[in-house]
């Protein structure tokens, strides 16, 4: 909420081109109001006298032709200001409406374990997601699921490899892409030395061990089916919260957690020091964090009713509830640094851990009976708190985390039988395999954050009286402050979304750039780039990292150098060379060049311009970049400036808090709903469930919204010039006198009623390629990428060919009523009908899939014009006085002239278009012709065809050479649809 | 259970207008589809082209320019150019019969009777007989909307000022003798103008005269408009045929009226050969102002007046489309790819 700056105006990058073209639209206007102007004061000027038909001003007077002229110019403006497409405007603000409809219909968008579908919050910029040249995504809940799950642990160098939970996880999921991430648990634990004893291990006791254990696995699984429901209202699914024991595993924890219990333990040898050593792994997977331990019988009520009313926001208003919940156990530890004094010495500085043989006396200081009590206090916390709905049995308990990996961290000690029962400020329980509940007295939190990176917790020993601190944190961090093997280490992976690897190469072959801006270190997000495709081992990697300036200058300089020598420009896809270039990369020709860079070397290359602008340079030839340990703000700038430098359309895509910058500074920003609430939607342009979607809404859904989109525009630019012309051209044969040929309520109906919706429902309902076309050839989106939809070229085009039908329409009939006793508006009827024929005509060939819609609406208009024109002249005797159409379209209709001249009319206006057209798709056709042609062919067909295709003639922009790979097949990827 | 149903109750309408996955045709533009199209219309242009041009080619249209300018053997108007009440005559001999019914025109060239302000100088509800305009006529007829000593005019406004008021009588010089040729005034203006938009005053008892009083004439015209023809009284007030077709306002600057048709007695098969003279009543004066008068004997066809024009077009563009499809057969030929199996 606090990084949300409001409501922000984006205009598209179409309608800035567009209103360039308005800018020319009123210069056109103005020089034919100019023209009118001139010709009407030359005109007057050519009579010595006045004559009839001249009227003159009220005192019977005639004004100077100058001034007359001068006069007429606003007359002009009057009669021809339907140049301007005010109506353009309004139509785009409904056409955008209408595909913002589309694409929140899409059933393919939409997910179905959250029930969400996209959410479009930004109504105007529908085109640019047609536009996209670079894609900045974040990693972590972008790229992969934000779902932690509990992978494998190493205790004691001893690797437990949890096969049996791959088997599940593999069954519930793909898990072929994988992170792995470790946090090592370390134990510095104030331990006396324990008396060794000889443990003997009684093969027969194992096995009766081994049996229970596995029954215990057993009713611990049923118990979970029912709790993994209500803990996956609570935003965990059954995937992070169950997880299957490892067999070897528990059944060592199981036998130590008996001899713990039988007080035997310290009677073993060697192996009673590691025993021990397991179950403090445990009790720090279950102590070792800030999980909020809740009962499931009053969460799962609330849970439920929530579910009844459900909408998105009521779902994401609860979590943001949930976590302010968690506030708590922050307080919770600065309550307790209050009491840390008496230990601050041995404990203040992590980094220097005190000598064990110095600090004996903490464990001689606690008397026997503090032991006594320590137990009793479990006892009376237990008697206490049975009546509240507290922690009374395991299978109630429920947690709430604040991040995925203490949940799933918490879920594999509770796999384990060490469960958290119970978490107050100053006190925490935990429940052991065998029925135990250990109650700590939690000393000190030292909670997470950047500098250390790690967290510890301080606790008091129930028994024992021994103070433990049991510190979790990245592996580096944790490494190397260790002088001991680390206690233990867990891997946690965080599972690759469905799909992100085709999405990545998809929107690659689409011709954009994907970059990762990510928080993480570059360890794991070069493990990401990798599971995600993003960087492929045959690249060549650079990495900068560096927190020197003069040495990260002299590494950017050098690797430019390098990597220009890797021919010119491979990756930036300047108007199509880039295509080839990334095939040829793919046939193992030049390398493609990948860039890895730390939020350091990051924040030295922004400092300085020079810098900056080489470090962009260097970005155009990397076909992907990794922005690892960047701030928020670093990810803005680092927007703005791929944005600003190479003047690109961007695009950024996150879950997080600390995506808002970056998704704000983007042309188009994308939320997506994730774990970690809902600042990025809110900041966010469209807002979706999952990183696949970003394939079908780029490159379907902004493909069609641009190609519609920029269509549309040049068809009103067209159909308004088209129709003014008209008058201008009478205005020669009027003495310049701002005559109008057609009656103006007939003018207003024309551009309001009968012309505009054809081409709103193009707008949005035009199909130029099927999306499964659009799927199979991603190229097809660098159209958009290039603006070849909207060029100025072809605005000049279409104003042209405006200008030719208007001269079409206006001089075929006037050559034909030349000299005849014809009356005005008889003569008008005819133009007004043949231009609707023609601009209604003129859309019909630019349509490129005829639905039940378009016919309806075609053929609707021209029946609306037939029927309100009919009535009008019919009803209007002296209703609307200085002009009268009174029966002109009745009389037409009834001269079979009428009809030859409106057939010439239309067949000569449309002829070039249509010829056009036509040579165009046979000698020249555009890719998407290409693709769809392609799609019409029958399988067995395609071998043909792909010598056809390189056979064609090349087209500079669009090597065609890839359309012969077999497209993947789209059925595969398309979610299967119900019918 | 609830939460499966508030999730299908989120989950978007799968059909096929939703999803758009409507039934679509795809018209693939290609050379080969549109040789048979441009041929069908070429052959149809064509056709429609000799039709129209042979129509044309049988109208028969005999036209003679009686401004006056220049002295001219044919007519003596020149010198009616600077005088007012002047007659003269236009001499004509005809070697071919023009076939009925014969309509007779009169023509005006640089007559810019589609000026704005000219063509919104009346008023409406006044020519349609609502007499509360009489006393107070609509704005737009200003300066011809009350006279010097503010009295309303009626008809008011320039369109009416202006009305064109030369007249025309037709003889047949048989032997020496002059033979009038009937001219048939009635049903010349629209059918709609004559019977519903343009109504006359209710009358005062009986009299049209009497329906006017307190109007006056327009300042152009020599007599009222209920005095417009003496010859018939039907014939007067605003259903005057005259006035409705002057009313009628012409969409060119150069362009034509219909004055009387032929059709009467021995003249309704058409005007036979013969030596003719037609008298001329010269009041209305456009050389001042570059303009021409003209008049025409013209029968009609199903097209209506003589133009060569749209018979020319249709052929011309018949052909062209003719040879557009050879030049796609052409193209076809060539790049036969595209439109294999489509």
């Amino acid at each position: 909420m606090l990084n949300n700056s409001g409501a922000r105006y984006k205009r598209s990058k179409l309608e800035r081109k567009l209103n360039a073209d308005v800018l020319y639209c009123v210069l056109l206007l103005f020089s034919m109001c100019l023209i009118g102007a001139l010709g009407h004061a030359i005109w007057l000027q050519t009579f010595s006298n006045v004559p009839l038909y001249m009227v003159p001003d009220s005192e019977g007077r005639f004004i100077p032709p100058t001034l007359a002229g001068f006069y007429m110019f606003f007359t002009m403006i009057i009669l021809l200001q339907v140049l301007i497409p005010i109506s353009l405007y309004v139509s785009i603000e409904l056409v955008k409406m209408g595909q913002v409809f589309f694409i929140t219909q899409d059933i393919d968008l939409y997910h179905e374990e959250t029930g969400t579908r996209i959410q479009c919050q930004a109504l105007n910029i529908t085109e640019d997601l047609g536009q996209i040249q670079h894609v900045f995504s974040d990693k972590t809940g972008t790229l992969t699921e934000n779902k932690m799950v509990f992978r494998r642990c190493s205790i004691m160098r001893t690797e437990y490899s949890h096969s049996e939970n791959a088997i599940r996880l593999a069954v519930l999921g793909e898990t072929d892409a994988s992170e792995d991430e470790v946090t090592l648990f370390q134990q510095q634990q104030r331990r006396k030395r324990r008396q060794p004893s000889l443990f003997a291990e009684d093969p027969g006791e194992a096995a009766g061990h081994c049996h229970n254990a596995q029954a215990d696995v057993a009713s611990y699984q049923s118990s979970k089916v029912a709790a993994g429901a209500h803990s996956e209202l609570a935003f965990s699914s059954p995937l992070e919260t169950e997880v299957v024991p490892d067999r070897k595993l528990l059944q060592v924890v199981l036998e130590a957690d008996r001899l713990m219990e039988e007080g035997s333990l310290d009677q073993g040898p060697n192996q009673g020091l590691e025993r021990s050593l397991y179950l403090d792994f445990f009790l720090a997977l279950a102590i070792c964090n800030t999980v909020v331990v809740s009962t499931a019988t009053a969460q799962r009520q609330r849970v439920k009713e929530r579910r009844n009313s459900y909408a998105p926001q009521t779902f994401w208003g609860h979590l943001r509830g949930f976590l302010k919940k968690m506030g708590s156990p922050w307080s919770a530890s600065k309550f307790v640094a209050g009491k840390q004094e008496p230990l601050a010495d041995p404990f203040a500085a992590d980094e220097e851990p005190p000598d064990i043989s110095d600090t004996p006396s903490i464990y001689t200081t606690t008397p026997e009976g503090g032991n006594s009590k320590t137990q009793s206090e479990v006892t009376n916390q237990a008697q206490r708190q049975r009546p509240d709905p507290g922690p009374a049995s395991p299978e109630d308990v429920c947690y709430e985390s604040q991040s995925p990996d203490e949940s799933a961290l918490i879920h594999a000690a509770r796999a384990y039988g060490f469960t958290l029962l119970e978490r107050t400020p100053n006190r925490v329980t935990v429940l052991l395999p065998h029925g135990t509940l250990l109650s700590y007295e939690v000393l000190d939190i030292l909670t997470f954050d950047s500098t250390r990176k790690r967290m510890s917790v301080l606790v008091r020993h129930p028994h024992t009286d021994e103070i433990i601190l049991f510190t979790k944190g990245a592996d580096s961090a944790v490494m190397e402050i260790l002088e001991d093997p680390a206690g233990g280490a867990t891997g946690i992976e965080d599972r690759l979304q469905e799909n992100v690897p085709e999405t990545i190469e998809a929107l690659r072959e689409a011709g954009m750039q994907v970059w990762v801006l990510t928080g993480d270190k570059t360890e794991t997000a070069v493990n990401i780039a990798y599971a995600c495709k993003l960087l492929d081992h045959r690249d060549l990697v650079f990495t900068l990292n560096t927190d020197n300036k003069a040495l990260c200058k002299s590494i950017l300089e050098n690797t430019l150098e390098e990597v220009t020598r890797y021919g010119p420009d491979p990756a930036f896809r300047g108007l199509g060379e880039g295509f080839r270039g990334q095939a040829a990369g793919d046939l193992g020709g030049d390398p493609t060049i990948g860039l890895v860079i730390d939020g350091r070397t990051l924040s030295l290359v922004l400092e300085e311009e020079d810098l900056r602008s080489k470090f962009v340079e260097l970005c155009r030839h990397c076909r992907s970049v990794l922005c690892c340990r960047v701030t928020p703000l670093q990810k803005s700038t680092v927007v703005k400036l791929v944005r600003d430098k190479l003047r690109v359309m961007t695009l950024a895509i996150g879950d997080g808090a600390n995506d808002v910058n970056m998704i704000q500074a983007a042309d188009v920003g994308i939320g997506i709903f994730g774990q970690e609430g809902m600042q990025a939607v809110m900041a966010s342009d469209f807002a979706i469930s999952r990183f696949k979607h970003l394939r079908r809404l780029l490159l379907v859904h902004g493909h069609w919204c641009y190609s519609r989109l920029s269509n549309m525009v040049i068809y009103f630019f067209y159909k308004n010039l088209a129709y003014v012309a008209l008058l201008f051209w009478y205005q020669f044969f009027c003495g310049f006198s701002g005559t109008a040929m057609i009656d103006y309520w007939l003018m207003i109906f024309f551009n309001l009623f009968f012309t505009s919706v054809p081409p709103i429902m193009h707008g949005i309902m035009d199909q130029d390629a099927s999306k499964t076309t659009l799927l199979s050839f991603p190229e097809l989106y660098k159209i958009g990428q290039h603006s070849e939809g909207y060029r100025r070229s072809a605005f000049w085009i279409a104003m042209l060919d405006a200008l030719y039908q208007s001269l079409v329409c206006f001089f075929i009939p006037y050559l034909t009523y030349q000299g005849s006793d014809i009356d005005i508006f008889s003569f008008g009827n005819p133009m007004n009908t043949v231009s609707l024929f023609t601009i209604i005509l003129h859309l019909a060939i630019e349509i490129n899939a005829w639905t039940v819609v378009h016919w309806v609406t075609m053929l609707g208009s021209v029946l609306l014009y037939f029927a309100v024109t009919l009535a009008f002249s019919a009803i209007c005797v002296t209703c609307n006085p200085p002009s009268n159409p009174y029966w002109i379209m009745q009389q037409q209709m009834a001269d079979p002239m009428f009809y030859l001249v409106c057939l010439i009319t239309v067949v000569v206006a449309l002829l070039p278009k249509y010829t056009l057209q036509v040579l165009r798709g046979t000698l020249a056709p555009p890719p998407l012709l290409f693709a769809r042609q392609l799609e019409r062919q029958p399988p067995s067909r395609e071998e043909q065809i792909r010598i056809d295709v390189s056979q064609a003639p090349p087209d500079p922009r669009f090597t065609l050479s890839d359309l012969s790979s077999p497209p993947p097949s789209p059925i595969q990827t398309l979610p299967p649809r119900k019918l | 259970m609830k939460k499966q149903k508030t999730e299908t109750l989120n989950r978007p309408d799968n059909t096929a207008f939703t999803q758009q996955r409507l039934p679509a045709w795809q018209p693939m533009l290609s050379a080969g589809i549109v040789i048979p199209g441009f041929l069908i219309i070429g052959l149809a242009f064509i056709g429609i082209g000799v039709a129209l041009f042979v129509t044309s080619q049988n109208i028969q249209v005999l036209e003679r320019d009686y401004t006056g300018v220049e002295q001219n053997s044919d007519n003596n108007c020149f010198q009616c150019l600077n005088r007012t009440n002047c007659v003269c005559a236009v001499q004509f001999n005809l070697t071919q019969q023009i076939e009925g019914p014969v309509f007779f025109y009169y023509g005006l060239s640089n007559y810019f009777q589609n000026h704005r302000k000219y063509g919104v100088s009346r008023d409406d509800y006044q020519l349609s007989g609502d007499t509360s305009y009489f006393t107070e006529p609509d704005e737009d007829c200003i300066p011809y909307r009350y006279d010097s000593s503010d009295r309303p005019i009626v008809p008011c406004g320039s369109k009416a000022n202006s009305l064109f008021n030369d007249t025309f009588r037709l003889y047949r010089l048989v032997g020496g003798q002059k033979k009038q040729v009937p001219f048939d005034g009635k049903g010349i203006a629209w059918w709609t103008d004559y019977n519903l938009k343009y109504r006359n005053p209710t009358l005062v008892d009986g009299s049209l005269a009497k329906a006017f009083n307190g109007t006056v004439k327009p300042v152009n015209w020599p007599k009222p408009v209920y005095e417009l023809d003496t010859s018939d009284p039907s014939n007067n007030g605003f259903l005057n045929q005259d006035f409705l077709v002057w009313m009628r306002r012409a969409a060119l600057p150069g362009f034509r009226k219909l004055y009387r048709r032929i059709s009467e007695g021995e003249y309704a098969d058409g005007l036979p050969t013969g030596n003719y003279s037609l008298e001329i009543d010269y009041n209305y004066p456009v050389h001042a102002f570059g303009g021409s008068k003209k008049v025409f004997f013209s029968n009609v066809s199903w097209m209506g007046g003589k133009n060569q024009f749209l018979g020319i077009a249709y052929l011309v563009v018949g052909s062209l489309c003719i040879f557009m499809s050879l030049v796609m057969l052409i193209v076809y030929a060539k790049y036969r790819f595209a439109d294999e199996d489509s």
